[in-house]
């Protein structure tokens, strides 16, 4: 006999025992993954704590870098598929490093975040960097925020051991 | 990469029950005669399917491969599973080292009346070592020899098959590969909901515990495996959308939007109706009306279905949908 599925007998027991439904949508809260303010924070980290100096021009970062990075930062839980593709070489044969490539290369939240910083005038393109803008200090100084509020701490872990992470270029360009 | 060629190597990442879901399903769309043999409620007697008028069997197996360290040992396994099911066609078992002739009654409520196997395919997920073959050829010309043969024609062939020989003795189209890839992606995402957990589920057990109250005492063991289902339906959905999350960031997207508008139709039924828990238990059915455009084709009907369950499940569990006791209560 196929068997009556869980909602359907929870329906069938709330009937029964006449109890009064509460629907209260509010409690169905969005991700954060989708809030803009917590997007910007976590570039402003990643660029902080990633960003080369780079003279005579000003701190950069390889755009597709800071993509990759700012990604495993919301998800701490890719640090082992990133270490693992990182000490796997060419040899790229893993099927999660196949999936985290597709998953952070089709991060549309995140480009639409760093077309804002551009036009804001926070960073700028260069090539396949984005460098410090003219407006960079707001990066700056959200991160100093949060680290003296206490805030983000698992995001600001997870991107300070990535820096001990080897990235290469052909991980983020391919060959 | 050919298709016959992808679809091997999709068949290879498929194990136990799985393997053999995408085999029955692949020979039964090559053979017409090709007949499942269910396991459940009495056993397969040996056999996981039938065809050509019951005369070719086959026998299906397809082992985890991170319980074997070296491929030898997957071959040894491999040879072991395949022995134990050809003693089973034979009606033999194995006695204090000795082949001893037993009755298998299942098989005789599978086969038709006086008929006997006169082929039988042993499909595997791993066939790298042709060190399979010899043994098992050994074996079957001692099961031969021990057996009264009641079920096995005496001279039956047994051929080994892998992804290789499934691959390319039948033509692969797009929706062969598509099934074998939802099939894998169904696993990954079931195994990973094994270790998802659930931050903070205080207000679903309060809610439980409130159900328990308002429910005749007799409801008890039914209102804790109800909590168990729903628990379990709510890992699978975290599971799923973290699986989204990490691989396809679009698809989450649509997930998130798609939760609102679950949450909404549910929502309204159970306003507009006099009997608003029957609305509830229709509650899967809407989600699935609402995530089949974006999920269907992309992850299967199986997997739509466990995710539309594990959504409406999160409902109740993350409490935008909750009860509480009647008023005379």
């Amino acid at each position: 006999m196929p068997e009556r599925a869980a909602i359907e007998t929870l329906s069938a027991l709330l009937q029964s025992s006449q109890a009064q439904p509460r629907v209260r949508t509010e409690r169905l809260v969005p991700s954060a993954i989708y809030d803009l303010d917590y997007r910007m924070f976590v570039i402003a980290a990643a660029f902080e704590l990633h960003a080369k100096e780079a003279p005579p021009i000003r701190r950069r970062i390889h755009a597709t870098k800071l993509k990759l990075l700012q990604f495993i930062a919301i998800r701490p839980r890719l640090m082992s598929v990133i270490r693992s593709w990182s000490a796997a070489g060419k040899d790229e044969t893993s099927f999660a490093a196949h999936d985290l490539r597709r998953g952070f290369l089709g991060d549309r939240t995140y480009d639409a975040m760093v077309a804002f910083l551009v036009a804001r005038g926070v960073l700028e393109w260069m090539g396949t960097h984005l460098a410090a803008g003219s407006n960079a200090e707001l990066l700056a100084n959200l991160y100093t925020a949060a680290v003296s509020a206490d805030l983000f701490i698992t995001e600001r872990r997870t991107l300070e051991e990535l820096a001990h992470v080897r990235v290469t270029v052909r991980m983020l360009e391919g060959e | 990469m050919s298709l016959s060629h992808e679809y091997a190597r999709a068949l290879s990442q498929l194990t136990g029950d799985d393997f053999q879901a995408e085999v029955c399903v692949r020979l039964g769309n090559a053979i017409l005669s090709f007949q499942d043999v269910p396991r459940k409620p009495y056993g397969d007697g040996g056999l996981d399917g039938l065809s050509h008028d019951a005369e070719h069997a086959y026998c299906c197996y397809g082992p985890e491969y991170d319980k074997f360290k070296a491929a030898k040992d997957l071959a040894g396994d491999i040879v072991d599973k395949f022995r134990s099911d050809l003693r089973k066609l034979f009606e033999l078992e194995m006695d204090d080292g000795k082949i001893v002739q037993i009755e298998n009654k299942e098989i005789a409520k599978i086969l038709p009346d006086g008929t006997t196997v006169k082929h039988i395919r042993l499909v595997v997920n791993w066939f790298e070592s042709h060190r399979i073959i010899g043994p098992i050829g050994t074996a079957v010309k001692k099961y031969r020899k021990a057996s009264i043969c009641r079920y096995v024609d005496e001279g039956a062939s047994v051929v080994v098959w892998g992804p290789k020989q499934l691959a390319t003795l039948f033509p692969v189209d797009e929706s062969t590969i598509l099934r074998s890839r939802h099939a894998k992606f169904l696993k990954e995402v079931q195994s990973a909901a094994e270790h998802v957990e659930i931050e903070n589920p205080s207000d679903f057990d309060t809610k439980m515990n409130s159900l328990s109250k308002i429910c005749p005492a007799h409801h008890a063991p039914a209102i804790a495996s109800l909590k168990e289902s729903l628990l379990s339906d709510w890992r699978m959905a975290l599971a799923f959308e973290q699986k989204l999350d990490g691989t396809l960031p679009t698809l989450h997207k649509a997930l998130e939007d798609h939760r609102r508008r679950i949450l909404q139709k549910v929502a309204q039924l159970m306003i507009a109706s006099d009997k608003p828990w029957a609305e509830l238990g229709r509650a899967a059915e809407i989600a699935t009306g609402v995530l089949a455009p974006d999920f269907e084709v992309a992850f299967g009907t199986t997997l739509l279905s466990a995710i539309s369950s594990g959504e409406v499940a999160r409902l109740i569990g993350e409490c935008p949908v909750s009860w509480e006791e009647p008023a005379h209560a």
